[in-house]
């Protein structure tokens, strides 16, 4: 059968087939059937335990009068916009800074670079550590200056918080923008050096313009990171007292409650799968339209070497 | 003119470096910060006005991390769990990824769209409905989740492999196939012995992504099964709640040194999976 196969449909059609039929067997079982299954909850009314009872689309209904979904959806683009451009600016910025002959440069990029590679649980908690009250270094000195004061940014600033941890988490990105940097053509600076040109003047109008591709392609994959983001929030600006609940009772203050953190805890802590999954499914469709969006943009700008 | 932009630039890089080295500083200020109240009392740690220096190191903070929970076991868990995912997810991402690089067949661009888009989306949406249908299929609570995982192919390190296997010149494989060698003869007796640098940066990246991964764990196991952030994150609590905070920053410092090391020596495998990921060659 196979050698007819073959023959019918060509030989290398055939093996890469056989060699990707995995990948597309596992992509229908593990993305595919889950979302259709999600999507199919979306439409019922489910606690997890008694069998799911089909209420149409009144989830979604229900959705576009909620205001802690509406707030929700507010907060985490507002989040995100700050938080993209918070990241880039500082790793771009350093990236600049890095990217000459410098003694000592190898080590002042590792050390940009290794918090980058600090999983979560532990930046969560070394940022705990320097902004709640009565631990926190930046209390301490503060107090150099003013000696009376005293704050939990945590719960005072709960966005600064949070931005500021993934600011020092944005080593990845100056990596990326200093490969990006030595990219560009010596010949090209040092051409515009020879006119006469100011350093920030180059910057402007040389540098910035041909690292536009990277910088886009940045802000892509920072936008669908901050999409996902829900351990921080929930971890680092919750449960400001000493008394410790469990992780999926914990509720981050109000500016840091993003639509993720709402789906996940319809889901686990209300065991209202039904809402929880057409929560789910419209942050899927948002995240796939500004996906789709940023390719056509990006297409006519970056430069493929292959294929 | 020269003598001046001479003394300009003497100076702005003198800034620069001002600048970068007290950056540096703030970078690091985190993680000194960190290790210095692990080894604080419960009451240094609470303190008002707050203390910079513990008055005696408390190095039995590290003993106690060790103890409060189990934490070797947590620490075997997450290990199993890492190799369960990773093992079976590079032998078959390497495989994608060479199927989509060497071959040019109809219907290829399509699938490879698909595996673009899942490089987009968080994988925590995905999770959530996942966990709805593995609950029905009776396998939430089992590793055999991270095993699926792993053959499914994380679409990251099919990218990366598919972007590796690329650069190989046609020549290469023509010769083979030329001399019997069958398409997967290729990948494993040619290109895979030339490739040792993708491979170890695909299995740092995907031993590393489980290691410190914490949604995962929190939505699909429980009690003794999880994984070591999760057992700290909630087992350092005494009776009525209190958080032992100098032990849990203890027992993190623990877990984070095989990720310093890592990083110390296999830095450059990092800015390998980076910088192949976002197209550009270092």
């Amino acid at each position: 059968m196979l050698s007819a196969l073959r023959k019918k449909i060509g030989r290398d059609t055939l093996t890469f087939y056989l060699l990707i039929a995995p990948w597309i067997g596992m992509f229908i079982f593990l993305n595919v059937f889950p979302m259709g299954y999600g999507f199919y909850l979306s439409l019922t009314k489910f606690d997890g335990i008694t069998p799911p009872r089909f209420i149409g689309i009144k989830n979604y209904l229900k959705l576009t009068a909620d205001y802690r979904f509406i707030n929700s959806i507010i907060n985490t683009l507002k989040f995100t916009a700050l938080n993209v451009m918070a990241s880039l600016v500082v790793s771009f910025l350093i990236a600049v800074l890095l990217n000459r002959n410098l003694r000592g440069r190898g080590l002042l990029r590792s050390i940009f670079f290794l918090p980058y590679a600090i999983p979560v649980i532990a930046t969560v908690f070394i940022w705990k550590t320097l902004l709640n009250r009565e631990s926190g270094i930046l209390n301490i000195f503060i107090n150099f200056i003013m000696p009376k004061f005293s704050a939990n940014f945590l719960v005072d600033l709960p966005v600064f918080s949070l931005i500021s941890m993934f600011i020092w988490q944005s080593g990845g990105s100056m990596i990326i923008f200093l490969a990006g940097l030595q990219n560009i053509p010596k010949e090209l600076i040092e051409a515009a050096q020879i006119d006469g040109a100011h350093e920030w003047y180059i910057l402007r109008k040389i540098t910035l313009p041909l690292m536009s591709p990277v910088i886009l392609y940045q802000i892509v994959v920072g936008i669908m990171l901050s999409f996902g983001i829900i351990v921080q929030p929930i971890l680092l600006t919750s449960s400001p007292g000493a008394a410790f609940t469990a992780f999926l009772n914990q509720q981050p203050p109000f500016q840091n409650f993003f639509t993720i953190i709402y789906a996940f805890q319809q889901c686990f802590t209300n065991q209202n799968f039904g809402y929880g999954m057409a929560i789910v499914w419209v942050m899927f469709i948002t995240m796939v339209l500004i996906t789709f969006l940023f390719m056509r943009v990006i297409r006519g700008l970056i430069y493929y070497e292959y294929d | 003119m020269s003598y001046n932009g001479m003394t300009a630039s003497r100076w702005s890089s003198t800034i620069i470096y001002v600048v970068l080295a007290i950056t540096a500083v703030l970078f690091l200020l985190p993680l000194f910060w960190f290790v210095l109240c692990s080894l604080k009392t419960q009451q240094e740690m609470v303190a008002l006005p707050p203390v910079f220096f513990p008055k005696i190191s408390q190095f039995r903070n590290y003993l106690e991390a060790l103890t409060k929970i189990e934490y070797f076991r947590y620490l075997k868990n997450t290990l199993i769990l890492s190799l369960m995912y990773t093992i079976p997810g590079l032998f078959s991402a390497s495989i994608f990824g060479y199927a989509f690089a060497r071959f040019h067949v109809k219907g290829k661009n399509f699938l490879f769209t698909i595996v673009l888009i899942l490089l987009m989306i968080p994988p925590v949406s995905v999770m959530i409905p996942e966990y709805a249908f593995f609950a029905r299929l009776g396998l939430v609570g089992s590793y055999s989740i991270w095993l699926l995982w792993g053959i499914g192919g994380n679409p990251l390190y099919i990218y990366l492999f598919r972007q590796f296997f690329s650069y190989f010149p046609p020549e290469l494989e023509e010769a083979a196939i030329l001399d019997g060698c069958s398409r997967l003869g290729v990948l494993f007796r040619i290109f895979v012995p030339l490739s040792k640098p993708i491979y170890v940066t695909v299995f740092l990246l995907s031993f590393l992504w489980v290691y410190g991964d914490f949604m995962g764990p929190v939505i699909f196991l429980s009690g003794q099964n999880t994984t070591l952030p999760v057992a700290m994150a909630t087992g350092y609590v005494i009776r009525n709640g209190i958080l032992l905070v100098s032990v849990l920053l203890a027992g993190i410092v623990i877990y984070i040194i095989p990720i310093l090391i890592i990083f110390a020596f296999g830095q450059k495998y990092y800015i390998r999976g980076l910088l192949s990921s976002s197209g550009l060659k270092g």
